[in-house]
């Protein structure tokens, strides 16, 4: 819009100029016609890429909306049908049977994370990542999730420890996407630990945040990576070569959902040395 | 013996929440779109509605309006199961008068059970 005004005022000008400097009626008539078209042909696709801009807009939260439904809808009837299975609600299965219905299982959740977080990233890119603004109290957050992963990194032969129990944190902020934050921290640290390992979670207050440490390790952040660790589908090459699971997108929600708590988020790394991944949040 | 009504338009779904809900000791009636649901409603007079949002023919906030406008199912609670969590479509589908929702994808099959005894209670 503010292109086509000056664009106006240009034309206006240029007419002015032209009728004061020319004595000519017709000339002055041609003229001023030349410049009308002209403009009104530029308004025109001015307006026509508007249009466009704002209907490509429109699909992309169109799309958002679709994904949600359409590909969570089947994803979420496999994991719903799997739960009925595995619960025995149609009758035991074998052992044989449990384990190759735990794999579907398995690839289905892989699935819902991958569309979860595309469709985090989706929201993130259009600036439409909406975050509640409630009070969370985050140690009982760090405390119960500690407690929900510990059998996935038993499993991996990892030990969970949280290593300063403070008093009350209240942090201002949508508890959902603080879960989300820490699990995917957490779990990024169970993966890249060597086995028989310790992952340390601390709590701590530093001025008017409370800051969070997750640390491992394990294989830690080669140097020529790590200023690409935070972007979309990056995923280091020392990772690659110890396992292929996980889709790159999880750091780069971690700093938008952070960020957008008014939060900051960092880490610190040694190539085969470990990593400690940190954020903070302010306190209320 | 509490009814159920479970409007939903995915196949899969509907058998294995229909299942779920006749294992723990409901009668359930299904329908799978949004007009046959209305009718369903109004004959069966359940005691719950378990309804999705994107539906073919009439769609789950037409559902939900007209239910609410009807004083024959005005009183019936409804659960809107949908994987729709937009803020602007969970105001609305509250401000319709939905009981509450749950997003499919979030909870396990458990956790929707125990939600509907819940609201049955």
């Amino acid at each position: 819009m503010l292109l086509l005004g000056s664009f106006t005022i240009v034309t206006i000008l240029v007419t002015y100029y032209i009728a004061s400097k020319e004595r000519n009626p017709e000339i002055i008539i041609a003229s001023v016609s030349i410049v009308a078209a002209f403009v009104v042909s530029v308004s025109f696709l001015i307006v026509r890429t508007f249009e466009e801009l704002v209907h490509s807009n429109m699909l992309k939260t169109d799309f958002v909306s679709i994904a949600s439904h359409q590909l969570r809808t089947p994803l979420s009837s496999i994991r719903w049908t799997l739960d009925l299975l595995l619960g025995n609600r149609t009758g035991e299965l074998s052992s044989k049977q449990r384990g190759f219905v735990e794999s579907i299982q398995d690839s289905n959740e892989r699935m819902m994370d991958l569309v979860r977080d595309l469709l985090n990233v989706s929201r993130i890119d259009q600036g439409r990542l909406v975050l509640k603004r409630d009070k969370v109290e985050l140690t009982n957050i760090v405390e119960d999730l500690i407690r929900e992963m510990s059998a996935y990194a038993e499993a991996n032969h990892i030990t969970i420890a949280l290593k300063k129990r403070p008093r009350k944190m209240n942090v201002l902020g949508d508890e959902q996407y603080i879960k989300m934050v820490l699990e995917n921290l957490i779990d990024n640290a169970i993966r890249y630990s060597n086995k028989e390992g310790t992952i340390e979670v601390t709590i701590t207050s530093k001025s008017n945040y409370v800051h969070v440490d997750v640390t491992d390790h394990g294989v830690g952040i080669p140097k020529n990576d790590q200023k690409h660790i935070f972007e979309k589908f990056f995923r280091s090459r020392n990772i690659m070569r110890q396992q292929t699971e996980g889709n790159g997108l999880g750091l780069f929600i971690v700093r938008a959902v952070v960020r957008g708590m008014k939060g900051r988020v960092g880490f610190t790394s040694k190539d085969s040395n470990g990593s400690t991944f940190w954020f903070e949040l302010p306190l209320i | 013996m509490q009814k159920i009504l479970f409007i939903e338009d995915e196949g899969a779904l509907q058998k294995v929440v229909c299942e779920v809900l006749v294992q723990e000791g409901y009668k359930v009636t299904s329908a799978l779109d949004g007009e046959k649901g209305l009718v369903e409603a109004k004959a069966s007079h359940p005691d719950l509605i378990l309804l999705d949002l994107i539906l073919p023919k009439l769609d789950g906030f037409s559902v939900l309006e007209k239910l609410k406008a009807d004083s024959d199912t005005r009183d019936i609670p409804v659960i809107v199961l949908t994987n729709l969590e937009t803020a602007k479509d969970i105001e609305k589908i509250l401000a319709l008068g939905a009981t509450t929702y749950l997003v499919k994808a979030s909870y396990r099959l458990e956790d929707v059970v125990a939600k509907i005894k819940e609201v049955l209670s």
